[in-house]
């Protein structure tokens, strides 16, 4: 079990979570931002800092929101688990179903 | 300009992000990090309960930064009793204050010094083997007891009493906590909240966890639980969910049960010599009731303890300061800064607020002169204060991984000591 990050945050990263994230599991990739679930403690840290409420314990996970558990785990398929988010840049990438959404209102993909 | 030398006082979550924070300067040449234990980690060691270790976890980030060839660990040394502000200020460019907060907050009701009366800092601190806890001799004999408090903290004290000990052997739990724990004769804990459901400071994951431990039964009145639920945010929304659930289940009968009573405002501890029941009032209705108890645990927050020579707002129970700056030169972070609340990812940004304010003062701050890094640890040996290194406390981890082997779990901590300072020094 582990903290996920949901739709809410596509095209939004307030990226205020990463600051706070005692371990690093919070990665950013192009359009979103990602826990990698293998090195989230589980400390809750994230959850109410998100500007966007799009943080939630794998439990809480509202039912139109199941999916992205195994969205953020998938993510990090290619690269496993790197240990702290400072070392790596996976901006240039995202999972497929993130991928496939169309632009949020407001947000950083509208060109 | 020569690098900059650092000391922070407290190895744990506080002091640590302020490490982080420091490593990532490149005028900082070496920190010292000072703890009155002869252990890093601080609360992360001595207040996350033994049974989440994936919270432990954290460890591994920690120990990568003291780890660091420009940082050491300086445990076994007290502030203000081994060395003074004075010593710190004489050798360290900056020094940044995280001390935490280890003592209990007072209820200040009647019978609350009663024998049998415990805060929850200091039965914490017993079942994770702290090395300056006192054994918990109110646990013997005890058929009821009673946690006062509505946080994470009342959660822990709650959980680890009702749980079977069986449970806890593949925990770092000292042997002779998890004996004590076994002799339990405990078949009713109370859980006492002042306010209401909506109110409780619970997070939804502890109590769940409560919820899920098997062999307990969990008591809730179902009246306690009608608040008003419109516009709840999502913890407290999650946590009503989650307590309609315990109210909806049917007690099994079982041997220990746990009642989390709401609405119930302690107004004193009855007793005769030692502590025996906790009255307590509904806010709402003026009306009491009244519980037996052979212990009385208060988790209604921590307090911290002034350092010696540093101002403190004793109202608050903090150091005051602006960003993270007591003065220039000085610098706090953690809880000693902004009182007790929070999760441990909390103390980053602090950290990283207090080490911009003391690298922006760096420029304009006088570089101590003559101060040879040798210079405090020959001060200590001077003082004849055995102080615990790096090496020393690796020493004492690989101690206690051999502990864990013999029990068939990770590690099994080290409570006594002398026996650590022993171990170190080997």
């Amino acid at each position: 079990m582990a903290f996920v990050i949901t739709q809410g945050c596509v095209d939004i990263k307030d990226k205020t979570c990463l600051t706070v994230c005692p371990v690093d599991c919070i990665y950013e990739g192009e359009r979103m931002t990602y826990i990698q679930p293998l090195e989230c403690i589980d400390c809750g840290a994230c959850a109410p800092q998100c500007p966007q409420d799009a943080i939630y314990y794998e439990l809480d996970l509202p039912a139109d929101r199941q999916e992205y558990a195994r969205v953020n785990a998938e993510f990090f398929d290619d690269i496993g688990s790197p240990g702290s988010s400072s070392t790596v840049d996976l901006t240039d990438r995202d999972h497929e179903t993130v991928r496939a959404l169309p632009a949020t209102p407001g947000g950083t993909h509208e060109r | 300009m020569t690098g900059r030398r650092i000391a922070i006082v407290g190895a744990g979550p506080a002091g640590l992000y302020a490490l982080q924070a420091l490593l990532t300067r490149p005028e900082v040449a070496g920190v010292d990090v000072f703890d009155r234990l002869p252990v890093p980690y601080g609360l992360v060691r001595y207040g996350v309960a033994a049974d989440h270790p994936k919270t432990r976890a954290v460890v591994r980030v920690f120990h990568r930064l003291l780890a660091d060839p420009r940082v050491r660990f300086l445990g076994n040394v007290t502030i203000g009793t081994h060395l003074q502000r004075d010593d710190l200020r004489a050798h360290y460019d900056a020094v940044v204050y995280a001390t935490g907060a280890r003592l209990d907050r007072d209820l200040g009701i009647a019978g609350e010094t009663l024998p049998g009366s415990l805060g929850a800092a200091e039965f914490v601190s017993w079942y994770s083997g702290h090395p300056d806890a006192v054994p918990a001799d109110a646990l013997a004999g005890a058929r009821s007891a009673v946690v006062i408090g509505a946080g994470n903290v009342a959660l822990d004290v709650v959980r680890i009493l009702g749980k079977d000990p069986a449970s806890l052997r593949d925990t770092d739990m000292p042997d002779e906590v998890l004996a004590a724990l076994s002799r339990s004769t405990l078949t009713d804990i109370h859980l006492l909240a002042r306010r209401g459901p909506a109110d409780a400071r619970f997070s939804p994951l502890e109590l769940r966890e409560l919820g899920d431990v098997p062999d307990l039964d969990i008591l809730v009145d179902r009246a306690d639980l009608a608040a008003d639920r419109a516009g709840l945010s999502g913890d407290a929304g999650r946590n009503l969910t989650l307590l309609d659930g315990l109210a909806d289940r049917t007690p099994a009968g079982r041997g220990r049960r746990i009642h989390l009573h709401f609405w119930h405002r302690p107004i004193r501890i009855e007793g005769d010599g030692r502590v025996g029941a906790v009255v307590a009032e509904d806010p709402r209705t003026g009306t009491t009731v009244r519980y037996p108890a052979d212990i009385v645990l208060r988790a209604i927050g921590y307090r911290a303890v002034p350092v010696p020579g540093l101002p403190f707002d004793d109202d608050r129970a903090i150091v005051p300061h602006t960003d993270g700056r007591i003065a220039p030169g000085e610098y706090v972070t953690g809880w000693l800064g902004r009182g007790p609340s929070g999760v441990i990812g909390t103390n980053r940004p602090d950290a990283v607020r207090a080490v911009a304010s003391l690298v922006a003062d760096l420029p304009t701050l006088p570089q101590r002169p003559g101060t040879a890094p040798s210079a405090v640890p020959a001060l200590l040996a001077a003082r004849g204060v055995p102080v615990v290194d790096w090496a020393g406390w690796l020493r004492i981890e690989a101690h206690e991984a051999q502990l864990g082997a013999r029990r068939g779990t990770a590690t099994v901590k080290l409570v006594d000591r002398a026996r650590m300072l022993a171990i170190a020094a080997t």
